[in-house]
C-alpha cells in the first residue's frame, strides 16, 4: 500500500493535473515544437551542405553533424543556453525560454540532417539522372524531383526524431524558467518535490504518453504503408504541392 | 495506334563524333570513336554488354563526361567546359532502360515538368503540349494515372513522351526496351518507329535486331570500346565482315 500511495496517489495527480496540461503540456508542445521547426530548416540545409559536391559546403555541414550527435544533450543545451548568455551573446534577448528551444532545435538539426541525407541517397540515382537529361540545373532537380521523394521516404524517421524531442525538452529546465515556462517534468518535479510524492512524477509521465505512444504508433503504420508500396497522397502528385522545403533554385 | 507521324518533326540535329574516350579509373570503355549522325538519321548501335554502347550514347548529352575527343552536336563541340550543357540537354531526348519515370507526379506532371520548370513554360501551356505528347504514343486515357499505376511498357512510352514533350532535335534510346516483358515491347518499338518515320535524328542502343534491320538508316556494331562495323542495316545483317560480327550475330539471330 505505501507503493501505491507513493507513486498512485490519485489526490496528488488530480491536484497536479490542471497545471500539467495547462502549463507543462503547453510548454512541451511550444518547445518541442520550435526546436523541431528549426531542426527541420537547419536540418535540409545541413544535408544538402553534406551532400553537396564542394568541399566548403561538405565539410562545415559534417563537422556540425559530428559535434551535435557527439556531444551529450545536457551538455549542448548548457553550452549553448547557459553559455552564450553568459559570454555576453544575446541573440535571443535574456530570457532562457529561447535558448532552450534553440538548443533543442540546433540538437535535432543534426539528426534531422541524417534523416534526410539518408531519404535523398535511397532515391534512385537514375531520378537524378531523367531530371538532369531534360535540362534541370543540379539543384532544381534536387528540390523539384529527388528531395520530394526523400523526404517521403523519411516520414516515420522524422517522426521518431520529434518523438525524442519531445522526451529532450524535459532537459532544459536546467536552464531556469520562470513558473509559467515550466513544462511537464519540471512541473512533475516540483510537485513531487514540495509534497514528497511521486504521484505528481507519474502524473506528468502519463502525459509524456499521452503525446508519445500515439505518435509510436503513427510510425509504425507509416512504416507499414511504407513498405506495402508507395501509395501517393493526391497532394504529392502535382510536384509543386510535395512539401518541399525553402532551398533556392540555382 | 499514334499521331507520331502526323506532326512530322521540324528541326533535327547532326552529331559528328571524333576521337571519343571515356575511361572508368583504370578501364578505358570506349578507345576512340568516330560516328557522325547526320539530320533525321537512325542510327541502331548494337554489340555484346560491355562493349561501351550505353556508355557512347550517354555521353551525347554528357551524362558521362568524356576523357578525350568530341561531340559536336549542330556546330557546336558540347565537351567545351564553356558549353551550357543544360540548354543542350533541353533539347536532347533522352530514354532510359529502366524509364526514370517521377514516381510522385503523375503521367501528365511527368511530361509537363521539363517544358514547366526548364523551359518555364505557363502551366496551361505546358499541360496542353503534354497532353497531345500523351496522345501521340498512344496514353492520352492516362494522364492522371501514377507510374506505379502503369505497366513497364506504358511507363516508357509516358517516358519517350516526357523527353518529346521538350521538342528535342536528337533522340537517345538506352537499351529502352530491355527492361520490358516481352509482350510489352512491341508497343514501344512502335512508337520510335513512329518518332523514326517523322524524321527525328535518333541514336538507338538496342538488343532488338528485328527493330534495327526495319528502322535503322546505319547500323553500328561495336566491341571492347570500339566501332568494329558500321554500314547500312542490310550490309551489316545480311553481309557482316568481320569474324567478331559474324560471331555476335550467330549468336543473337
Amino acid at each position: 500500500m505505501q507503493i501505491l500511495h507513493t507513486f498512485l496517489d490519485w489526490h496528488q495527480m488530480r491536484a497536479v493535473l490542471p497545471e500539467l496540461i495547462a502549463t507543462g503540456l503547453l510548454n512541451t508542445l511550444i518547445l518541442a515544437a520550435g526546436a523541431t521547426v528549426i531542426g527541420l530548416v537547419v536540418g535540409i540545409v545541413l544535408a544538402l551542405g553534406a551532400l553537396s559536391r564542394h568541399r566548403v559546403l561538405r565539410y562545415p555541414s559534417m563537422v556540425y553533424l559530428d559535434l551535435f550527435r557527439g556531444l551529450p544533450v545536457v551538455l549542448t543545451i548548457f553550452l549553448l543556453g547557459q553559455g552564450l548568455p553568459f559570454a555576453g551573446f544575446h541573440p535571443l534577448g535574456y530570457g532562457s525560454y529561447p535558448y532552450g528551444i534553440a538548443a533543442l532545435g540546433l540538437i535535432s538539426a543534426a539528426y534531422i540532417a541524417e534523416i534526410f541525407r539518408s531519404g535523398i541517397q535511397a532515391v534512385p540515382p537514375g531520378q537524378l539522372e531523367a531530371a538532369r537529361a531534360l535540362g534541370m540545373p543540379h539543384l532544381r532537380a534536387m528540390r523539384i524531383v529527388v528531395v520530394p521523394q526523400g523526404i517521403r521516404n523519411v516520414l516515420p524517421a522524422l517522426t521518431n526524431q520529434f518523438i525524442g524531442t519531445i522526451k529532450d525538452s524535459s532537459l532544459v529546465y536546467l536552464l531556469g524558467f520562470t513558473i509559467s515556462q515550466r513544462e511537464l517534468y519540471r512541473i512533475g518535479q516540483d510537485a513531487a518535490q514540495q509534497t514528497g510524492n511521486l504521484s505528481p512524477l507519474v502524473a506528468a509521465g502519463v502525459m509524456y504518453l499521452v503525446l508519445t505512444v500515439p505518435l509510436t504508433h503513427l510510425v509504425n503504420h507509416l512504416d507499414r504503408r511504407l513498405k506495402s508500396g508507395p501509395k501517393l497522397t493526391a497532394a504529392a502528385v502535382e510536384p509543386e504541392a510535395a512539401p518541399v522545403p525553402a532551398v533556392s533554385a540555382s | 495506334m499514334t499521331n507520331l507521324d502526323e506532326t512530322a518533326i521540324a528541326v533535327t540535329s547532326s552529331v559528328e563524333i571524333r576521337g571519343l574516350r571515356k575511361s572508368f579509373g583504370h578501364v578505358e570503355v570506349l578507345r576512340g570513336i568516330d560516328l557522325t549522325v547526320s539530320n533525321g538519321e537512325v542510327v541502331c548501335v548494337i554489340g555484346p554488354s560491355g562493349s561501351g554502347k550505353t556508355t557512347l550514347v550517354r555521353c551525347i548529352n554528357r551524362m558521362e563526361e568524356p576523357t578525350g575527343g568530341s561531340i559536336v552536336i549542330d556546330g557546336v563541340d558540347i565537351t567545351d567546359r564553356k558549353v551550357d550543357i543544360n540548354a543542350v540537354r533541353s533539347r536532347v531526348g533522352m530514354v532510359f532502360q529502366s524509364f526514370n519515370l517521377f514516381p510522385h507526379m503523375n503521367a501528365l506532371a511527368n511530361v509537363s515538368v521539363g517544358l514547366r520548370k526548364v523551359k518555364k513554360v505557363p502551366k496551361a501551356e505546358a499541360e496542353r503540349i503534354a497532353l497531345d505528347r500523351l496522345a501521340a504514343v498512344g496514353l492520352r486515357d492516362k494522364a492522371r494515372a501514377r507510374p506505379s499505376q502503369l505497366s513497364g511498357g506504358q511507363q516508357q512510352r509516358v517516358a519517350i513522351a516526357r523527353a518529346l514533350a521538350m521538342d528535342p532535335t536528337l533522340m537517345l534510346f538506352d537499351e529502352a526496351t530491355s527492361a520490358l516483358d516481352p509482350e510489352l515491347v512491341k508497343g514501344v518499338l512502335n512508337v520510335m518507329t513512329d518518332l523514326a518515320r517523322a524524321g527525328m535524328t535518333m541514336v538507338v542502343v538496342t538488343h532488338e535486331m528485328g527493330f534495327a534491320q526495319r528502322v535503322a538508316d546505319r547500323v553500328v556494331f561495336m566491341d571492347k570500346g570500339v566501332i568494329v562495323e558500321a554500314g547500312p542495316p542490310e550490309q551489316i545483317f545480311e553481309h557482316p565482315q568481320t569474324p567478331r560480327l559474324q560471331s555476335f550475330l550467330a549468336q543473337v539471330l
